[in-house]
């Protein structure tokens, strides 16, 4: 049967395209081939199946007749089978003609590739997301699409839709599992992002459906488990954590930010991937986490812990990073440990080379000293450091701590920058010219602390200083001309954002018997919404005389005033100051500061 | 100076360090050391060399993709962001556009070839795939099986 079929159906549709072209039909299509007009009635009703046995007879036509019936059936599908097949392989074959279909597979894989990972197809409905979308445009677009598995690698909450799917074509490539809601306005999603409405719903509605039902978000991922390598869980409630049971072995990076939910937090037997996650490096947790003695916390590069209470002390803490030799990054933020019971008793050395990048907020005093008193880090270490209350100076505290200890680069530019909370405090940052910022500070107390900054911190060598958003009430003329006293090598002031920087000018006045930064060759304002004329060319004069000689030698005058984000200067003081043979530079609006921080004073 | 003959013919000389931005270039310059000897380039004709030519020189003094680059690239996040000046250089009719794309995967410059495929996956991105189907002109040539296949995946894919 199928090959009478295969025969005959082929036949049947080549020889009738023959004979159009040997008509020349092709040139008149419409009538060659309208539907026929002929009839089948002579050759029905004289058509008999041959050896049949007692023939004639009600039985024999019913027999016949289903036979018949089965036949056409059968002939019908055979040539609707035809038809879709021979369609296919003649379009495929004019498929190839086209400019798109020269790139060979591989190339075609990359730029399906780049589709997938473009910043805004997590937030596409599937009938447009990359690689489902791409799957379904031709058989050789298919063919690429599914046979590469890593196209196939992300698993989220709309993709769960089609979880099998995923699972299947991205054969044994690790998986990156994300439940995250999709911000559109995100600066990782908007380079591209151009979805309407309904679509942000479609893929809002997925997320909290993920969310509410994770335990149907993750049941297709377990018998995977050991394929995950990444997985962001946002905004999950504390019960799902029961979900992560299993082990995970080549899971190298978790973050999850718990929402408030019901959780057994005490839950004894509760073993977040039974503590089998020997790979992973990257572990930021909001909220909660597991007790401190989870080996989860074992072997990381990066830990960063926010807003999360435990039951377990610093000594606990100091535990985790002692097993953690490579770690790079570290972020403890409202990290809530208990007391220790006797802290006389406490000392403890953690050597971390490695450590670049910590992050400390919030943590109260004691937890705080103890880390900084107990850990040595990278000699290029970089600090931020947040403490509303600290009794005494926590700036000398902090550079006299054995964290920094080990920093022997010696800063070359600081900024201290007014900070609204908590009231009365003062952000210090500082670093050199290379690497930017080393350290930032959020210190109570400005006034306070702000005069003795020189005495305090290894700052002497300072070369660039900027006073950010600072106001008389936290900083006094007083204070501002004790602490520049202590510092000979300055080069460069920056005022910005002061609200009244102008005692401040006056105070940097020369005259014979005082000058404050002798080696000051440069002044910067921005965002100065008034300019003192009088105070200004008064300083100006003082400091740009030709190059004065001073008991200590030649004293470098002057060179260099900026303004950016300033009103505009006067012509006549302008006139002025080019006269003093200064370079006046006056930067547009919407200029950074932040580049000139950075910068050496050019000579 | 370096000879590159295209298949159709033409002969350009450019830059020894143009030219080297051509993995493929780099090696048989290296292998057969100084020499006059035109390299032939058969798969690329004069007018798509042209435009790789003006890439090159473009780039020519960017440092060279290293091994652990491309290799760190599996793990980094690829974005389909392209530069300024590469975007004004890519806007080319779609057959020039896939004929670059060739050109660099056959001359090996990886960060053209990456430009190319950038600049085809922001094309398509978002798109359905009737409305890719559209922009390369191509026809829907599945198989009944296929078109079974993807109207059950059309059907798990439904917002439910």
């Amino acid at each position: 049967m199928d090959a009478i079929a295969l025969n005959l159906v082929p036949l049947l549709i080549r020889e009738l395209c023959k004979c159009s072209l040997e008509q020349g039909a092709q040139h008149h299509r419409e009538n060659f081939w309208k539907a026929p007009i002929y009839s089948f009635n002579n050759y029905c009703t004289s058509f008999r199946l041959p050896n049949m046995a007692g023939s004639g007879t009600i039985e024999h036509t019913e027999e016949e007749l289903r036979l018949v019936s089965l036949a056409c059936e059968y002939a019908t599908h055979a040539m609707s089978s035809y038809v879709a097949e021979i369609l296919a392989a003649i379009k495929s074959r004019r498929n190839q003609h086209l400019p798109a279909y020269r790139l060979p597979n591989e190339v075609l894989a990359i730029i399906f590739q780049f589709a997938v990972e473009s910043s805004s197809n997590r937030g596409r409905p599937l009938a447009r997301k990359a690689p489902l979308n791409l799957s379904h445009v031709s058989s050789r677009w298919r063919e690429v699409a599914t046979t590469t598995a890593r196209l196939w690698t992300k698993y989220d909450a709309t993709n769960a839709r089609i979880a099998g799917v995923i699972l299947d074509r991205s054969k044994r490539a690790p998986l990156r599992v994300k439940l995250a809601p999709y911000d559109p306005y995100d600066t990782d999603c908007s380079s591209d992002g151009d979805l309407d409405e309904p679509c942000l719903q479609s893929i809002s509605d997925a997320y909290r459906k993920g969310v509410h039902k994770f335990s149907d978000f993750i049941r297709p991922l377990l018998p995977h488990a050991d394929r995950l390598e990444g997985m962001i869980l946002e905004g999950i409630e504390g019960s799902s954590w029961e979900d992560l049971c299993f082990p995970a072995p080549n899971l190298r990076r978790l973050e999850v930010k718990t929402t408030e939910g019901e959780f057994d937090y005490d839950n004894p037997s509760l073993q977040v991937f039974v503590g089998a996650t020997p790979l992973l490096h990257d572990l930021r947790l909001w909220r909660y986490g597991p007790p401190l003695t989870s080996p989860i916390y074992t072997g990381l590069v990066t830990l960063m812990l926010h807003d999360i209470y435990y039951d377990e002390t610093v000594q606990d803490l100091f535990g985790v990073l002692a097993g953690c030799p490579r770690l790079k990054r570290l972020t403890l933020q409202k990290a809530d440990l208990e007391p220790l019971g006797d802290p006389s008793l406490f000392h403890i050395d953690i050597h971390l080379p490695y450590l670049e990048e910590v992050v400390l907020s919030s943590l109260g005093q004691d937890v705080t000293s103890r880390i900084l008193s107990s850990i040595t880090a990278s000699p290029t270490v970089q600090l931020q450091l947040k403490e509303e209350d600290w009794e005494g100076n926590l700036l000398g505290y902090v550079f006299q701590s054995r964290l920094f200890s080990s920093n022997v680069a010696p800063f070359c530019w600081a900024r201290c920058k007014h900070a609204y909370y908590p009231r009365g405090a003062f952000a210090f940052d500082a670093g050199d010219f290379e690497r930017g910022r080393r350290v930032k500070v959020v210190s109570p107390r400005a006034e306070a602390a702000i005069p003795n900054l020189a005495q305090d911190l290894p700052i002497q060598s300072l070369e660039s200083l900027a006073f950010q958003g600072m106001k008389q009430a936290g900083l006094s003329v007083a204070s501002f001309a004790q602490l520049l006293a202590d510092l000979h090598y300055i080069t460069s002031i920056t005022l910005s954002y002061c609200l009244d920087p102008w005692p401040f000018v006056n105070a940097l006045i020369a005259t014979p018997s005082s000058i404050l930064c002798p080696l000051l060759v440069e002044l910067r304002f921005h965002g100065a919404y008034k300019i003192e004329n009088d105070t200004l060319l008064e300083f100006a004069r003082s400091r740009a005389m030709s190059s004065q000689h001073t008991s200590d030698g030649t004293r470098p005058r002057l060179t260099h005033l900026v303004f950016s984000n300033c009103v505009r200067l006067d012509q006549s003081t302008m006139l002025e100051l080019r006269d003093l043979s200064l370079q006046v530079r006056v930067l547009p609006f919407d200029f950074q500061t932040e580049e000139m921080r950075f910068s050496r004073v050019p000579s | 100076m370096v000879n590159l003959v295209t298949s159709d013919n033409e002969s350009f000389t450019v830059e020894k360090a143009v030219a080297s931005r051509s993995v493929l270039i780099k090696n048989m310059l290296e292998d057969v050391g100084e020499s006059d000897q035109p390299i032939p380039l058969p798969n690329v004709t004069a007018s798509v060399l042209k435009k790789v030519l003006e890439y090159c020189d473009h780039h020519k003094n960017e440092p060279m993709p290293t091994s652990e680059d491309l290799a760190a690239e599996d793990t980094r996040k690829r974005t389909t962001d392209i530069g300024e000046w590469d975007q004004k250089f890519i806007q080319v009719d779609q057959e020039m556009l896939f004929e670059i794309i060739l050109a660099a995967n056959y001359l090996d410059i990886k960060p053209l070839l990456d430009v190319g495929c950038k600049t085809v996956a922001n094309m398509i991105k978002g798109k359905t795939p009737e409305e890719i189907r559209k922009l390369f002109n191509i026809v829907n040539d599945f198989t009944p099986e296929e078109e079974a296949q993807i109207k059950k995946e059309n059907e798990w894919a439904e917002d439910r």
